[in-house]
């Protein structure tokens, strides 16, 4: 539902295959699982859901989605905290470590640290990333000589005895301080083994989106991860794997996702024009007069006034850590992997359901 | 009284007490020290018998009998100048002075070396108004001036066991001396004084935590307090220390500021079962000098005391000073005055000894006053006058109690706006505390000297107009009666008083960073936060306890809110996302330390090369015995690899067995229960230069379910779920919770401390500041609200929230959730530290019975009162099998002639009672090994119990 919404706001016409359209609806209605043999639809979407795209930063983006009811936007909502998954360290071997900060406590730091990759995603056969031509523009991995647009597998899904370029991405941090002063470990030493595909996150926004190359050259906010004195070393391997939030807040590609309902307020004309300072103290300025939009001056309404949310309008913010861009954490949260699965078990069921009742 | 010399002093005593023959010396004087009943006036002095002693006849000076009247008044005289009232008259003594009860009208004495000219003249005018006080206190009481505190220290207990053992060698050197001269041997210094005397006494008592010869009285009506030791020996705890002894324990390491509250801890040694309730309460001159909330709960209340942040104990000064200038001072000696002009003029006392009489005590007391804030004097000199009794006290002695005060002339403070302008930048014009106390801005006021003065508690109180009270000080602040602990409190005067008293328990379990080095040390037992933050709601004492340098907790965003249900009863939701990225993590430390010790033998002559040692080893690896770092270890793996030698056996036996032993494993498991990283191995040597090592393992603690955490505000609970993000309830800003308190914490408990801390740190958050959270400051929750309200939130902290469950609104439009920031705090107590099942197990040896406790895979007791509960739900099968079948089962066999146990040999088959020549009526029985192990006893008492089957 939320995709097809996207599609206006991809502009490229992706078909719908997923759900299935009702025919001669308008607004267009869409149906989830149909009993069999005949074309009654077990959940009907008859909303006419829209993205509106407010704002859409570097690492955040508002929009405001309309036309679906709360459990719709809550479950993107949730999806996007939970299950849009990222590449995040999960296994570290520590070679040498004679900082301040014990192992565990540097691995831990290391694991909260986002990594950038496009190939992270759902499934083995979107293997398209988003927004990019055919696999054969980006040739191959130089170091495993993988295609770039392999996307990464769940180590738990992939063929591999432990680990394997498919479904992991190690790291390297090797860092002795012989300076005076104090050292800032950050994660511009964290050099990836396959930078094309998997590095840390460093704040910057590519020019291109079709430009895999990190630019090294320019500078990054990088993240501290420790500080070391004079003579201290550090010597870690660390291997990245794919996860979702729900595994560990790591893998989360959001810090917030979240909508707030709109407020409205209904006056009565002749009270509002009583109560305009009452209006006014409103910290938040909820009732703004000169944009008619935010409140509704109501002629002979029933009530005096009443204040209310406004139903089915839902101001989305969602902020990146930088894993994912901003848009793509939404793009990518519309699980239709998930959507087919339920799909096809809701006809299992119904199937099995008739069955027992004709037996 | 008219003036009596000594010898009338004697002879009165004697003809008073009905003595027939003063034949034993310190007859008279014991009888009046009974018959006057001073039990507040006890005269011990170390090391030296007191009156009671000499009485009893426990120490005796030369021979009682076929000695001469003359010589026995001789030696009576000798005594009463030494041993009574022996501060009075003898020579005065500065340091050292032992710590004792006080009186109104006593203090202690110095040690008498040397004893003055005339002092019988002093002794008998002081015996004469000690009279003079119990007829007063008979005739015409006067309430009393109340108890004040005078802890002893533990320099000056350690001072006095020093003297005490010092006093013993010299009497050894003296002995061995004399026996010398006896045997006309040679005199060896070497060998005169045995350097072992001192050492090893002191490594006794502080081991042990017994005062040698201990017989200080310290049940005056003023208790004696110890106050904790900070040397780190064993015996912590020692709940029935006698009066007097050194309380020696391990310095609490948890957290920094329980550390500083373990050294400013006072210990009333009396007896924790007295039911006596006056020794815990607070008394009025507690004021400022002990921590009003700061006091275990239990048996302990009120007995263990902390000090306040200002107190301050008197180190001691020499008297001397003020006695020469009291001389020059026109003091009249009490030699050189007659006996009528006592009444008129005002008594001197310094350190409890009449030194004279005064007529113009005015002068006198303003001038030593202004010699003290010149510090001509001490500082630490206390300087009271009774007017109503014409009586000046001056105390310079050790173990008084004091808080420095603003001094205030003609309403209006002496510390003016320029020295708070020269403390400001301290580098610049080098002026600090001890220049204010030197210029006399502030100045040290001792209890007793506190009831003489006048004290505003505010600035305010010192407007020109009021000229109701002519005040002669000032408090510097009113928090400043709180102690270590309280002073982490945030609005601790906006809480129910109790919840204050179990936060200053509580922040001592916290966790966080308990000293910058902890990396270096190898403490038994420690724990630090991974993140620790600063406070955001901070008081003005926390500067001084380095409390935002070495914090114990984290700003934790807290929604008061019920939510699903798993936050009753104390217990709490927190944020599993949170809990993933970090927060409040800790890493637990624990030290194993083992040595290779000398193992002695029965045939060892003691020798140089007798014993062996134990070795660091591991047969199965070629290591040194120990575990390197990094290195991976769980339950019961051996971390530090020992043998010990076995003793050789007797040569008969060493000849018929076929395997011997030379060897023993003596290694160090890790605790059964535990698991984690070696962090460091130290490996070093003893003082008798062994092998020595300890052992540092790492583990790291992740908050979950059943772990214990608090505010600061007696506000604790355990994790009863956790959540992820996405199901927490999240505001329109995207806020959602770390953790969710249960809303029926707060009303019975009435903390209004915990919501205003909550709703200033959310202030705090916003402007990025600190928020002054110091009690009986004039921030009030108006003030802060106006803030948040000009942040464009709603005024009071609440915020319309949002299932994240299913994205509905939180509680319809008329109540919304407090959310805001609250300081959290991570207490040491957790599951897995507690986590404990058996099914079975270890036994104890004697009754075979499961052992008691997690640390040794103990079984969980089937008590009293679960046993009535299987009783009276009338299953009798499940409790024989709890407390039979799955304890103690045993196996007998009981002769059925006798009903005695019977020899059994299984193996054979054969059975005998040969008591009773019985070889076949032998029934077998079960019962507990308990009771097998009663019966058995009761034959050895020849009692025969017999089980007739």
């Amino acid at each position: 539902m939320a995709y097809w919404a996207l599609e206006a706001l991809d502009g490229s016409k992706t078909a719908l295959s997923s759900l299935d359209r009702v025919e001669g609806t308008d607004p267009p209605a869409y149906k989830l699982g149909c009993v069999r043999g005949t074309t009654t639809p077990l959940l009907q979407m008859t909303d006419k859901i829209e993205i509106e795209v407010k704002e859409l930063t570097e690492d955040s983006i508002t929009f405001v989605l309309s036309g679906c009811d709360t459990s719709t936007a809550n479950a993107l909502r949730r999806v996007m905290i939970a299950e849009v998954p990222t590449m995040a360290i999960d296994k570290v071997e520590v070679l040498a470590n004679s900082t301040v900060l014990h192992d565990d406590f540097i691995s831990h730091r290391l694991g909260l640290v986002p990594l950038f990759s496009l190939l992270a995603r759902w499934g083995d056969k979107e293997l398209v990333p988003y927004r990019h031509g055919d696999a054969a523009t980006y040739g191959t991995d130089s170091e495993t000589g993988l295609p770039l647009d392999q996307t990464f597998r769940f180590n738990r899904d992939c063929d591999c005895m432990t680990t394997c370029p498919k479904c992991t991405a190690d790291f390297t941090l090797e860092v002795a301080c012989n300076q005076d002063e104090t050292l800032e470990v950050t994660t511009r030493e964290l050099k990836p083994d396959q930078p094309l595909r998997c590095y840390a996150a460093d704040g910057r926004r590519r020019e291109d989106d079709g430009d895999f190359e990190p630019d090294a050259s320019a500078g990054g906010e990088h993240i501290l991860l420790v500080k070391m004195r004079k003579g201290q070393k550090l010597h870690i391997r660390a291997s990245a794997q794919l996860g979702i939030g729900k595994e560990h807040a790591k893998w989360s590609p959001c810090c917030t996702a979240v909508f707030a309902v709109d407020p409205t307020v209904i006056f009565s004309e002749k009270v509002y024009a009583t109560m305009r300072d009452f209006v006014d103290a409103c910290p938040k300025k909820v009732a703004r007069p000169h944009e008619p939009r935010d409140y509704l001056v109501a002629d002979g309404a029933n009530e005096e006034s009443c204040v209310g949310e406004r139903e089915r309008h839902f101001r989305f913010t969602v902020e990146s850590t930088g894993a994912l861009k901003p848009e793509e954490i939404v793009e990518r949260a519309v699980l239709k992997k998930k959507l087919r699965d339920v799909q096809a078990n809701l006809i299992a069921v119904v199937d099995n359901e008739e069955a027992i009742g004709r037996g | 009284m008219a003036r009596n010399n000594y010898q009338d002093f004697v002879e009165l005593n004697v003809s008073t007490c009905g003595a027939t023959d003063a034949n034993c010396g310190g007859s008279p004087c014991h009888s009046y020290a009974s018959d006057a009943s001073l039990r507040d006036v006890q005269f011990e002095h170390s090391g030296r018998a007191t009156y009671g002693d000499l009485a009893r006849g426990k120490r005796k000076r030369g021979s009682t009998q076929g000695v001469s009247k003359d010589k026995r008044i001789e030696y009576a005289k000798q005594i009463l100048q030494r041993e009574m009232l022996p501060h009075v008259g003898s020579q005065p003594c500065c340091s050292g002075v032992t710590p004792h009860s006080r009186s109104t009208i006593k203090r202690h004495g110095p040690t008498p070396l040397g004893i003055q000219p005339y002092c019988e003249t002093k002794k008998a005018y002081f015996v004469g108004y000690i009279v003079h006080k119990l007829l007063i206190l008979r005739f015409a009481p006067r309430p009393p001036l109340g108890h004040t505190c005078a802890p002893a220290a533990a320099g000056p207990l350690l001072g006095q066991l020093f003297r005490q053992l010092f006093r013993k060698l010299s009497k050894d050197v003296q002995k061995y001396g004399q026996k010398c001269i006896d045997k006309g041997q040679d005199f060896s210094p070497v060998a005169a004084v045995q350097h072992k005397t001192i050492s090893n006494g002191l490594k006794y008592a502080l081991a042990t935590g017994t005062h040698l010869a201990s017989r200080r009285a310290g049940r005056a009506h003023g208790s004696a307090l110890t106050l904790g030791s900070t040397t780190e020996i064993g015996n912590w705890g020692q709940q029935k220390s006698a009066p007097g002894s050194i309380r020696a324990g391990v310095l609490n390491r948890l957290t920094f500021a329980s550390t500083l509250s373990h050294l400013r801890r006072l210990n009333t040694p009396i007896g924790r079962e007295g039911k006596l309730a006056k020794p815990r309460q607070l008394h009025n001159t507690h004021w400022g000098m002990v921590c009003p909330a700061e006091t275990p709960e239990g048996q302990a209340v009120g007995l263990v005391k902390n000090l306040s942040l200002m107190a301050y104990i008197s180190v001691g000064s020499a008297p001397e000073p003020i006695l020469e200038f009291l001389e020059e001072w026109a003091t009249e000696n009490l030699e050189e005055i007659q006996p009528s002009a006592i009444p008129a003029a005002t008594k001197v006392f310094v350190n409890g000894a009449w030194v004279g009489i005064h007529h113009q005590p005015d002068q006198l007391v303003k001038t030593l006053r202004a010699m003290r804030r010149g510090v001509d004097i001490s500082a630490e000199v206390s300087i009271v006058r009774d007017i109503q009794a014409r009586e000046l006290r001056l105390f310079s002695d050790a173990g008084r109690c004091c808080r420095p005060i603003l001094i205030v002339e003609d309403q209006s403070l002496l510390l003016k706006k320029e020295h708070i302008d020269k403390l400001r930048d301290k580098e610049v014009s080098r002026f600090n505390w001890s220049d204010c106390i030197a210029n006399g801005l502030i100045e040290y006021i001792d209890t007793e000297e506190e009831e003489t003065v006048m004290i505003a508690m505010n600035l305010s109180d010192l407007r020109a107009d009021n000229r109701m009270y002519r005040y002669t000080h000032c408090e510097i602040h009113p928090s400043m009666i709180l102690g270590i602990c309280a002073s982490i409190i945030p609005f601790p005067d906006h809480n129910q008083s109790p919840r204050n008293t179990y936060q200053s328990a509580m922040g001592k379990q916290a966790m966080g960073v308990y000293i910058t080095n902890y990396q270096l040390r190898m403490d038994t037992m420690a724990n630090v936060l991974y993140y620790p933050q600063k406070p955001l709601g901070i008081t003005r004492s926390m500067s001084y306890l380095h409390f935002r340098e070495l914090p114990a907790g984290i700003n934790a965003t807290v929604a008061i809110m019920c939510y699903s249900g798993y936050n009753q009863e104390d217990s709490v939701i927190f944020s599993q996302s949170s809990i993933d990225r970090g927060f409040f993590r800790s890493v637990f430390y624990r030290c194993y330390r083992d040595e290779e010790r000398k193992v002695y033998f029965s045939g060892d002559r003691g020798g140089p090369e007798s014993g062996r040692s134990e070795k660091f080893e591991r047969p199965s690896r070629e290591t040194d015995g120990l575990v390197p770092p990094g290195v991976r270890v769980s339950g019961d793996d051996i971390i530090i690899g020992k043998t010990a030698p076995v003793e050789p056996r007797a040569e008969e036996l060493q000849d018929a067995g076929a395997a011997r032993y030379e060897k023993r494993d003596a290694s160090t498991p890790l605790r059964s229960s535990e698991a984690g990283y070696v962090d460091q191995v130290l490996l070093t040597t003893n003082q008798e230069g062994r092998k020595f090592v300890k052992v540092r393992i790492r583990s790291v603690r992740v908050p979950q379910i059943g772990d214990k955490f608090a505010s600061r505000h007696g506000q604790k609970g355990t994790i009863g779920i956790t959540y992820r993000q996405e199901d927490m309830p999240f505001n329109c800003e995207g806020i959602t919770p770390d953790i969710i308190v249960n809303p029926h914490a707060i009303p019975s408990r009435m903390t209004i401390g915990h919501l205003v801390e909550c709703l200033l740190s959310k202030v705090s958050s916003l402007t990025g500041d600190e928020g002054d959270a110091t009690p009986f400051a004039s921030v009030t929750v108006d003030d802060i609200s106006k803030l948040l309200q000009n942040f464009g939130y709603q005024k009071r902290g609440f915020e319309v929230m949002y299932n994240g469950h299913t994205g509905r609104r939180l509680e319809r439009l008329e109540s919304s959730i407090f959310l805001g920031p609250t300081y959290y705090q991570r207490l040491k107590h957790m599951v897995d530290d507690k986590i404990h099942s058996r099914a079975r197990g270890p036994v104890t040896l004697l009754t075979r019975q499961p052992m008691e406790g997690r640390a040794r895979d103990g079984g969980l007791r089937f008590g009293e009162m679960e046993r009535d509960c299987m009783i009276s739900h009338g299953v009798a099968s499940i409790m024989k099998e709890r407390l039979f079948e799955c304890s103690d089962r045993f196996r007998v066999h009981v002769c059925d002639i006798c009903g005695m146990v019977a020899i059994a040999n299984l193996n054979k088959g054969t059975f005998e009672c040969r008591g009773c020549r019985n070889k076949t009526r032998i029934s077998q029985v079960f019962m507990p090994y308990a009771c097998k192990l009663l019966f058995q006893e009761l034959m050895a008492m020849q009692i025969a119990p017999r089980m007739m089957v």
